[in-house]
């Protein structure tokens, strides 16, 4: 496939152009956040920090309607009512701008989650469908970065359909590079890339951002035998979580948390079943109607967090033996980022690497 | 930092470490996942108490973490700010005296990291130093130093509580307040826009909220937790819908239930990871509370919180004169 050049002074353009075929959610600059918009006129895309919601929202939303419902007494024998059913409308065909590389991973986790159980999630799917993924390739890696723990990289291509590749030639934009047919359909106005920008990227995948910061990755490939090991050690999990205030930060952020809630939403003699984002971190998460709980404390349910993680979901969905499992988590590093009281999942999974051992 | 500093964290140690068989654990703070971020962490042996440390990372609010430890002794590391949740739980009858150790610093003002990043790009900081005036980062791309006062929280800049006003042991020595009375002036500012450009303002900032409930869960006068009415099925008062009419009506709820209660720690605008500025509402409340009642909360062990009682007449409320 060519590689195209999308200039920075084009991208306000570009974006508008893509506007009028897809629904655009475009990352901009919000305060101290960066908070993915839909498209409007006069926007700026920012894509010069990962943004500080994943890229989910747009797959699965925080709010997505079912169905709608409205009741009616039937007149000639008022002990009847009926309940009448409306689906909601088809999702609209959406492009996702300024997602990265962990986020379009993300992707191919919740994939796993809604579409390969051997039950497919048709609400999901048919947004899965029409989304496309504009992703921009990552610069350098930071302090809360991890995407290399996880079979993932600053330039990784897995679950995008474009990688932007930021360069300094040309008066600065993007090497654009589509990597399905949707992408390459997506970049066929925009013009070749030069060879100059061309030789920049080569220069710069040649040498990959610097792991310096967070520093080399583990081995992790012993990471579920060893949770499982520390499972019943709720000491373990206790100092884990001392500090955790149980909102729902980690989970709202994560790119592959797939948690929902289903609640009816009651309006005298109508209504709406909703799907809402659920968090693990909350109390009222597994609550039963009887009182109980199963995960009752806040141990409990950062062992939850962390096993979904680390070792359910590469038991559900095995790797070749002797291949890096692979986790429920990107290694995006939202949750430690924007975690109020700094609990570092990379930190609980390497005590469980050291402890697992020992016990 | 005054030059007591490295002084004061042995000293907090060695006050752990003696107090160790008096209680169950001792909240306090570590080393975070980088140079600016601080952590809570849980002391029960001398090799955590190592751990300790108290700079001007120490960011968090400990006294949140008490919520759910009623019939346990803790030690706990406060500031002069956090000191006042403490008083204020204790007049609230939620808090026993008996049940804590207190282990208070005086501080010197704690920063706040969304000031910084707007002036310098942290994400791959590898070190800071803070002393006297200026706050040094080590950045990939070098140096850089900032004043320290334009990286304070706003609550230390005018804070006249830097001393706790409650403890077992104070460890260092007390430090002069920065602030003189509070004039709100970031309220009166905000209060010159017209209702319509508030109600906007409100309404562009709330539709970033992600309905996490970390300004609620930070919180440690927000003492309902899970029974909130946010999340109440029955009564059925907000709807699970992410919508800004929710999103507000919860704001406006934690607002007024704090209204007398809220000593201004900040940690509902500081856990907020969208960066929306929630603590003006409380600071309203605030206000008007000093101006009706002329009270503070957190302040006098032995004061009643004026919305835990009332007098026949109150001074500034005319209450239905005219009918008696």
């Amino acid at each position: 496939m060519v590689a195209r050049f999308l200039a920075n002074s084009a991208l306000a353009d570009t974006a508008a152009a893509w506007a009028r075929d897809f629904r655009l959610l475009a990352p901009v600059r919000e305060g101290q956040a960066v908070v993915y918009r839909a498209w409007a006129k006069d926007m700026h895309p920012f894509l010069g920090r990962p943004p500080t919601c994943s890229a989910k929202e747009a797959l699965l939303p925080q709010t997505e309607n079912l169905l709608t419902y409205t009741y009616r007494k039937d007149q000639a024998d008022l002990t009847r009512t009926e309940v009448f059913v409306a689906e909601p409308l088809p999702p609209e065909p959406t492009l996702l701008l300024g997602a990265r590389p962990c986020d379009a991973r993300g992707r191919k986790l919740l994939d796993r989650v809604f579409l390969e159980r051997g039950v497919e999630d048709p609400l999901y799917a048919a947004k899965r469908r029409n989304t496309l993924f504009v992703t921009g390739a990552c610069e350098r890696m930071e302090n809360t970065c991890f995407c290399h723990w996880t079979g993932g990289g600053p330039t990784s291509e897995e679950g995008s359909d474009v990688l932007l590749f930021a360069v300094g030639a040309d008066g600065g934009g993007y090497v654009a590079k589509a990597l399905t047919p949707e992408g390459e359909r997506l970049l066929d106005k925009l013009p070749e890339a030069s060879r100059a920008a061309q030789e920049e990227l080569a220069a710069k995948l040649a040498s990959p951002p610097s792991q310096a910061v967070p520093g080399p990755a583990p081995d992790l490939s012993a990471a579920p035998e060893r949770f499982l090991k520390l499972f019943g050690n709720m000491d373990f999990w206790m100092d884990e979580s001392a500090r955790c205030l149980s909102c729902g930060v980690c989970t709202y952020l994560c790119p592959a948390c797939s948690c929902f809630n289903i609640t009816d939403e009651n309006s005298g003699m109508k209504g709406k079943r909703l799907r809402t984002w659920d968090t693990c971190m909350s109390a009222l998460y597994t609550l039963e109607g009887s009182g109980h709980n199963p995960r009752v404390s806040r141990a409990h349910r950062l062992r939850n967090r962390v096993g979904h993680k680390f070792c359910y979901h590469p038991q559900e969905f095995p790797k070749d033996a002797g291949a890096q499992p692979e986790f429920s988590c990107t290694g995006c590093g939202r949750c430690i980022k924007s975690c109020p009281v700094s609990v570092d999942i990379r930190r609980v999974v390497l005590d469980l690497m050291e402890k697992g051992d020992a016990s | 930092m005054a030059a007591d500093a490295d002084d004061r964290v042995l000293q907090l140690r060695a006050a752990v470490k003696a107090e160790l068989a008096n209680v169950d654990f001792v909240l306090g703070y570590a080393k975070g996942f980088d140079p600016l971020h601080a952590t809570p962490v849980t002391v029960r042996t001398e090799a955590d108490a190592d751990r300790l440390i108290f700079d001007a990372t120490c960011v968090q609010n400990l006294a949140t973490s008490l919520y759910g430890l009623n019939g346990k002794r803790i030690g706990l590391v406060v500031k002069g700010c956090d000191s006042r949740s403490l008083i204020q739980l204790m007049q609230e009858k939620l808090l026993e005296r008996s049940q804590l150790v207190i282990f208070g610093l005086p501080c010197d003002g704690v920063l706040d990291l969304a000031k910084i990043r707007v002036k310098a790009d942290i994400a791959a900081i590898h070190g800071a130093e803070i002393s006297g005036d200026e706050v040094r980062l080590l950045l990939p791309e070098g140096t850089k130093t900032l004043p320290r006062r334009d990286v304070l929280a706003d609550k230390c800049l005018r804070c006249r509580y830097p001393n706790p006003l409650v403890a077992d042991h104070l460890i260092g020595q007390e430090r002069t307040p920065q602030g003189a009375e509070d004039t709100y002036a970031d309220l009166d500012g905000f209060e010159k826009l017209s209702p319509q450009e508030r109600f906007d303002f409100w309404k562009r900032q709330m539709s970033r909220c992600i309905r996490c409930y970390a300004c609620r869960n930070a919180c440690p006068l927000c003492v309902c937790k899970h029974v909130c009415l946010a999340d109440s099925r029955d009564p059925h008062w907000l709807s699970a819908e992410a919508t800004l009419q929710e999103k507000w009506l919860f704001q406006v709820m934690h607002a007024l239930h704090l209204a007398g209660r809220c000593t201004e720690c900040g940690e509902c605008q500081r856990s907020c990871p969208m960066g929306i500025p929630i603590l003006l509402l409380k600071r309203k409340m605030n206000r008007e509370l000093k101006e009706v009642f002329n009270y503070e909360a957190g302040v006098d062990p032995e004061a009643v919180p004026p919305l835990h009682t009332f007098l026949m007449e109150e001074d500034k409320i005319k209450d239905r004169g005219q009918l008696w």
